[in-house]
Protein backbone atom coordinates (compact mmCIF):
# COMPACT_ATOMS: atom_id res chain seq x y z
CA UNK A 1 0.00 0.00 0.00
CA UNK A 2 3.08 2.84 1.17
CA UNK A 3 4.66 1.56 -2.10
CA UNK A 4 1.57 1.85 -4.14
CA UNK A 5 1.19 5.88 -2.41
CA UNK A 6 5.01 6.55 -3.03
CA UNK A 7 4.61 5.44 -6.82
CA UNK A 8 1.97 6.97 -7.29
CA UNK A 9 3.48 10.66 -5.84
CA UNK A 10 6.87 10.02 -7.21
CA UNK A 11 4.86 9.60 -11.20
CA UNK A 12 2.71 13.17 -10.16
CA UNK A 13 6.48 14.96 -9.62
CA UNK A 14 7.97 13.30 -12.35
CA UNK A 15 5.26 14.40 -14.58
CA UNK A 16 5.01 18.31 -12.81
CA UNK A 17 8.65 17.93 -13.72
CA UNK A 18 8.39 16.79 -17.21
CA UNK A 19 6.01 19.23 -17.83
CA UNK A 20 7.73 22.59 -16.62
CA UNK A 21 10.90 21.61 -18.47
CA UNK A 22 8.65 20.93 -21.68
CA UNK A 23 7.03 24.53 -21.03
CA UNK A 24 10.95 25.96 -20.24
CA UNK A 25 12.14 24.31 -23.74
CA UNK A 26 9.58 25.91 -25.94
CA UNK A 27 9.58 29.14 -24.25
CA UNK A 28 13.56 28.71 -25.76
CA UNK A 29 12.18 27.58 -28.96
CA UNK A 30 10.27 30.35 -29.30
CA UNK A 31 13.15 32.97 -27.99
CA UNK A 32 15.23 31.37 -30.40
CA UNK A 33 12.96 31.53 -33.25
CA UNK A 34 11.91 35.28 -33.08
CA UNK A 35 15.65 35.91 -32.69
CA UNK A 36 16.51 33.70 -35.59
CA UNK A 37 13.20 35.89 -37.30
CA UNK A 38 14.64 38.95 -36.23
CA UNK A 39 18.14 38.36 -38.08
CA UNK A 40 16.52 36.72 -41.46
CA UNK A 41 14.54 40.22 -41.32
CA UNK A 42 17.29 42.63 -41.00
CA UNK A 43 19.38 41.02 -43.27
CA UNK A 44 16.73 41.27 -45.84
CA UNK A 45 15.70 44.22 -45.48
CA UNK A 46 19.24 45.57 -44.88
CA UNK A 47 20.20 43.95 -48.44
CA UNK A 48 17.08 45.19 -49.66
CA UNK A 49 17.45 48.79 -48.73
CA UNK A 50 20.79 48.98 -49.86
CA UNK A 51 20.26 47.44 -53.66
CA UNK A 52 16.97 50.22 -53.72
CA UNK A 53 19.27 53.02 -52.80
CA UNK A 54 22.33 51.53 -55.19
CA UNK A 55 19.20 51.35 -58.49
CA UNK A 56 17.30 54.36 -57.47
CA UNK A 57 20.09 56.53 -56.42
CA UNK A 58 21.69 57.71 -59.53
CA UNK A 59 19.80 60.57 -60.64
CA UNK A 60 18.37 58.83 -64.26
CA UNK A 61 16.80 56.02 -62.83
CA UNK A 62 15.18 57.98 -59.86
CA UNK A 63 13.38 60.25 -62.84
CA UNK A 64 12.15 57.40 -64.77
CA UNK A 65 10.54 55.66 -61.62
CA UNK A 66 9.07 59.15 -60.81
CA UNK A 67 7.92 59.13 -64.78
CA UNK A 68 6.51 55.95 -64.61
CA UNK A 69 4.51 55.93 -61.62
CA UNK A 70 2.86 59.41 -62.82
CA UNK A 71 1.95 57.24 -65.91
CA UNK A 72 0.36 54.69 -63.88
CA UNK A 73 -1.88 56.83 -61.75
CA UNK A 74 -5.27 56.07 -62.84
CA UNK A 75 -9.21 55.50 -61.81
CA UNK A 76 -10.39 56.79 -58.52
CA UNK A 77 -7.51 57.63 -56.92
CA UNK A 78 -8.15 61.09 -55.39
CA UNK B 1 5.73 80.26 -36.63
CA UNK B 2 3.27 78.50 -34.43
CA UNK B 3 1.86 75.91 -36.27
CA UNK B 4 0.05 74.51 -33.44
CA UNK B 5 -3.75 73.99 -33.08
CA UNK B 6 -4.15 76.98 -30.72
CA UNK B 7 -2.28 78.63 -33.48
CA UNK B 8 -4.09 77.88 -36.34
CA UNK B 9 -6.97 78.55 -34.46
CA UNK B 10 -6.48 81.93 -33.43
CA UNK B 11 -4.76 82.27 -37.08
CA UNK B 12 -8.31 81.11 -38.97
CA UNK B 13 -10.34 84.33 -37.88
CA UNK B 14 -8.01 86.64 -39.14
CA UNK B 15 -7.23 84.97 -42.52
CA UNK B 16 -11.82 85.07 -42.76
CA UNK B 17 -11.70 88.45 -42.12
CA UNK B 18 -8.92 89.59 -44.65
CA UNK B 19 -10.79 87.22 -47.35
CA UNK B 20 -14.35 88.76 -46.99
CA UNK B 21 -12.78 92.05 -46.77
CA UNK B 22 -10.24 91.41 -49.97
CA UNK B 23 -13.85 89.86 -51.37
CA UNK B 24 -15.73 92.53 -50.48
CA UNK B 25 -13.00 95.43 -52.01
CA UNK B 26 -12.50 93.51 -54.93
CA UNK B 27 -8.65 92.93 -54.20
CA UNK B 28 -8.33 89.45 -53.43
CA UNK B 29 -6.20 88.49 -56.71
CA UNK B 30 -3.86 91.74 -55.26
CA UNK B 31 -4.06 89.96 -51.66
CA UNK B 32 -3.26 86.28 -52.90
CA UNK B 33 -0.49 87.08 -55.01
CA UNK B 34 1.32 89.10 -52.13
CA UNK B 35 0.37 86.16 -50.17
CA UNK B 36 1.96 83.47 -52.28
CA UNK B 37 4.97 85.46 -53.19
CA UNK B 38 4.93 85.87 -49.19
CA UNK B 39 4.52 82.20 -48.23
CA UNK B 40 7.74 81.34 -50.76
CA UNK B 41 9.66 84.60 -49.09
CA UNK B 42 9.00 83.00 -45.32
CA UNK B 43 10.00 79.32 -46.18
CA UNK B 44 13.61 81.18 -47.05
CA UNK B 45 14.00 83.11 -44.39
CA UNK B 46 14.31 81.63 -41.46
CA UNK B 47 15.87 84.45 -39.55
CA UNK B 48 13.31 86.97 -40.62
CA UNK B 49 10.69 84.12 -39.64
CA UNK B 50 11.88 83.77 -36.45
CA UNK B 51 13.00 87.30 -35.69
CA UNK B 52 9.26 88.14 -35.90
CA UNK B 53 7.83 85.32 -33.90
CA UNK B 54 10.54 86.49 -30.96
CA UNK B 55 8.34 87.70 -28.11
CA UNK B 56 11.69 89.93 -27.16
CA UNK B 57 11.56 91.84 -29.99
CA UNK B 58 9.88 94.89 -29.90
CA UNK B 59 6.87 95.85 -31.99
CA UNK B 60 8.59 98.76 -33.46
CA UNK B 61 11.32 96.76 -34.37
CA UNK B 62 9.32 94.49 -36.04
CA UNK B 63 7.10 97.03 -37.67
CA UNK B 64 10.49 98.77 -38.65
CA UNK B 65 12.06 95.09 -40.38
CA UNK B 66 8.53 94.32 -42.34
CA UNK B 67 8.75 98.52 -43.26
CA UNK B 68 11.75 97.78 -44.76
CA UNK B 69 11.87 94.51 -46.41
CA UNK B 70 8.20 94.39 -47.57
CA UNK B 71 6.37 98.07 -48.16
CA UNK B 72 7.79 98.49 -51.26
CA UNK B 73 6.84 95.16 -52.51
CA UNK B 74 3.60 94.53 -51.72
CA UNK B 75 0.27 95.60 -51.97
CA UNK B 76 -1.03 98.98 -49.27
CA UNK B 77 -3.73 96.40 -48.14
CA UNK B 78 -1.52 93.96 -47.43
CA UNK B 79 0.95 95.52 -45.51
CA UNK B 80 -1.62 97.06 -43.37
CA UNK B 81 -2.75 93.87 -42.62
CA UNK B 82 0.66 92.77 -41.53
CA UNK B 83 0.76 95.67 -39.54
CA UNK B 84 -2.20 95.03 -37.97
CA UNK B 85 -0.96 91.59 -36.88
CA UNK B 86 2.11 93.34 -35.14
CA UNK B 87 0.04 95.76 -32.67
CA UNK B 88 -2.06 92.43 -32.04
CA UNK B 89 0.54 90.62 -31.34
CA UNK B 90 -0.11 88.33 -33.61
CA UNK B 91 2.51 88.50 -36.24
CA UNK B 92 3.72 84.70 -34.72
CA UNK B 93 0.69 83.87 -36.64
CA UNK B 94 1.72 85.46 -39.74
CA UNK B 95 2.20 81.72 -41.82
CA UNK B 96 -0.64 80.37 -40.22
CA UNK B 97 -2.62 83.25 -41.57
CA UNK B 98 -1.27 82.88 -44.53
CA UNK B 99 -2.38 79.22 -45.34
CA UNK B 100 -5.78 79.63 -44.21
CA UNK B 101 -6.09 82.59 -46.46
CA UNK B 102 -4.81 81.00 -49.33
CA UNK B 103 -7.04 77.73 -48.34
CA UNK B 104 -10.25 80.21 -48.52
CA UNK B 105 -9.41 81.41 -52.08
CA UNK B 106 -7.99 78.02 -53.69
CA UNK B 107 -11.72 76.81 -51.93
CA UNK B 108 -13.82 79.53 -53.47
CA UNK B 109 -11.38 78.75 -57.27
CA UNK B 110 -11.97 75.16 -57.10
CA UNK B 111 -8.03 74.80 -56.77
CA UNK B 112 -6.82 71.28 -55.32
CA UNK B 113 -3.95 71.65 -53.07
CA UNK B 114 -1.97 68.13 -53.44
CA UNK B 115 1.12 67.70 -51.35
CA UNK B 116 3.80 65.65 -52.67
CA UNK B 117 6.91 63.91 -51.05
CA UNK B 118 9.38 62.34 -52.90
CA UNK B 119 12.50 61.09 -52.64
CA UNK B 120 14.30 63.55 -55.60
CA UNK B 121 13.36 66.60 -56.49
CA UNK B 122 10.46 67.14 -59.76
CA UNK B 123 11.48 68.41 -62.63
CA UNK B 124 9.29 71.37 -64.36
CA UNK B 125 8.53 68.88 -67.22
CA UNK B 126 7.01 66.38 -63.92
CA UNK B 127 5.32 68.56 -62.48
CA UNK B 128 3.35 69.17 -65.23
CA UNK B 129 2.76 65.80 -66.28
CA UNK B 130 1.61 65.17 -62.41
CA UNK B 131 -0.85 68.37 -62.84
CA UNK B 132 -1.90 67.28 -65.57
CA UNK B 133 -2.72 63.64 -64.68
CA UNK B 134 -3.96 65.28 -61.17
CA UNK B 135 -6.78 67.46 -63.11
CA UNK B 136 -7.76 64.34 -65.19
CA UNK B 137 -8.14 62.14 -61.91
CA UNK B 138 -9.85 65.10 -59.67
CA UNK B 139 -11.75 66.99 -62.01
CA UNK B 140 -10.34 70.04 -60.55
CA UNK B 141 -9.78 73.38 -62.09
CA UNK B 142 -6.87 74.03 -61.11
CA UNK B 143 -4.07 72.31 -59.04
CA UNK B 144 -1.95 73.56 -56.67
CA UNK B 145 1.21 70.84 -55.87
CA UNK B 146 3.25 71.67 -52.46
CA UNK B 147 6.22 69.27 -52.96
CA UNK B 148 8.45 68.50 -50.01
CA UNK B 149 11.48 66.52 -50.66
CA UNK B 150 12.55 63.28 -48.09
CA UNK B 151 15.58 61.40 -49.26
CA UNK B 152 14.52 58.93 -46.81
CA UNK B 153 11.55 57.77 -49.27
CA UNK B 154 14.62 56.43 -51.17
CA UNK B 155 12.44 55.94 -54.29
CA UNK B 156 9.41 57.55 -56.01
CA UNK B 157 6.79 59.90 -54.47
CA UNK B 158 3.96 60.05 -52.18
CA UNK B 159 0.59 62.15 -52.40
CA UNK B 160 -1.56 63.00 -49.58
CA UNK B 161 -4.69 64.96 -50.43
CA UNK B 162 -7.61 65.53 -47.61
CA UNK B 163 -9.07 62.02 -48.02
CA UNK B 164 -6.07 60.16 -48.91
CA UNK B 165 -2.62 58.82 -48.98
CA UNK B 166 -1.84 57.64 -52.34
CA UNK B 167 2.15 55.88 -50.79
CA UNK B 168 4.40 54.88 -54.20
CA UNK B 169 7.40 55.03 -52.70
CA UNK B 170 9.96 52.18 -52.25
CA UNK B 171 10.39 53.45 -48.36
CA UNK B 172 7.24 51.89 -48.74
CA UNK B 173 7.52 48.71 -50.95
CA UNK B 174 10.37 47.92 -48.16
CA UNK B 175 8.04 48.63 -45.16
CA UNK B 176 5.38 45.82 -47.11
CA UNK B 177 8.27 43.30 -47.55
CA UNK B 178 8.96 43.56 -43.18
CA UNK B 179 4.88 43.29 -42.91
CA UNK B 180 4.89 40.20 -45.51
CA UNK B 181 8.24 38.67 -43.70
CA UNK B 182 6.43 39.14 -40.05
CA UNK B 183 3.49 37.09 -40.83
CA UNK B 184 4.77 34.62 -43.27
CA UNK B 185 7.77 33.63 -41.27
CA UNK B 186 5.58 31.80 -38.47
CA UNK B 187 6.63 28.49 -36.67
Amino acid sequence: MLLESDASQSKKDLNTRFNRALATFRSKERQIFLDVKQQIMMLVLQQSTTRAQQTFGPKKRATELINETINKLEGDLL
Amino acid sequence: MSTNTLGLKIAAPYARALYEYSVDKNIMHKITGDFQNLEIFLNETDELTNYLNNPIVRDEDKRDILTKLLKSQVNEETFKFLLVLIDRDRINLLKSVIDNYLKLVYGLASIKMIEVSTAFPFTNKQKNMLIKKLKDLTNAREIRLIITVDSDLIGGFLIKTNSKVLDFTVKNQLQKLANHLDTSLEM
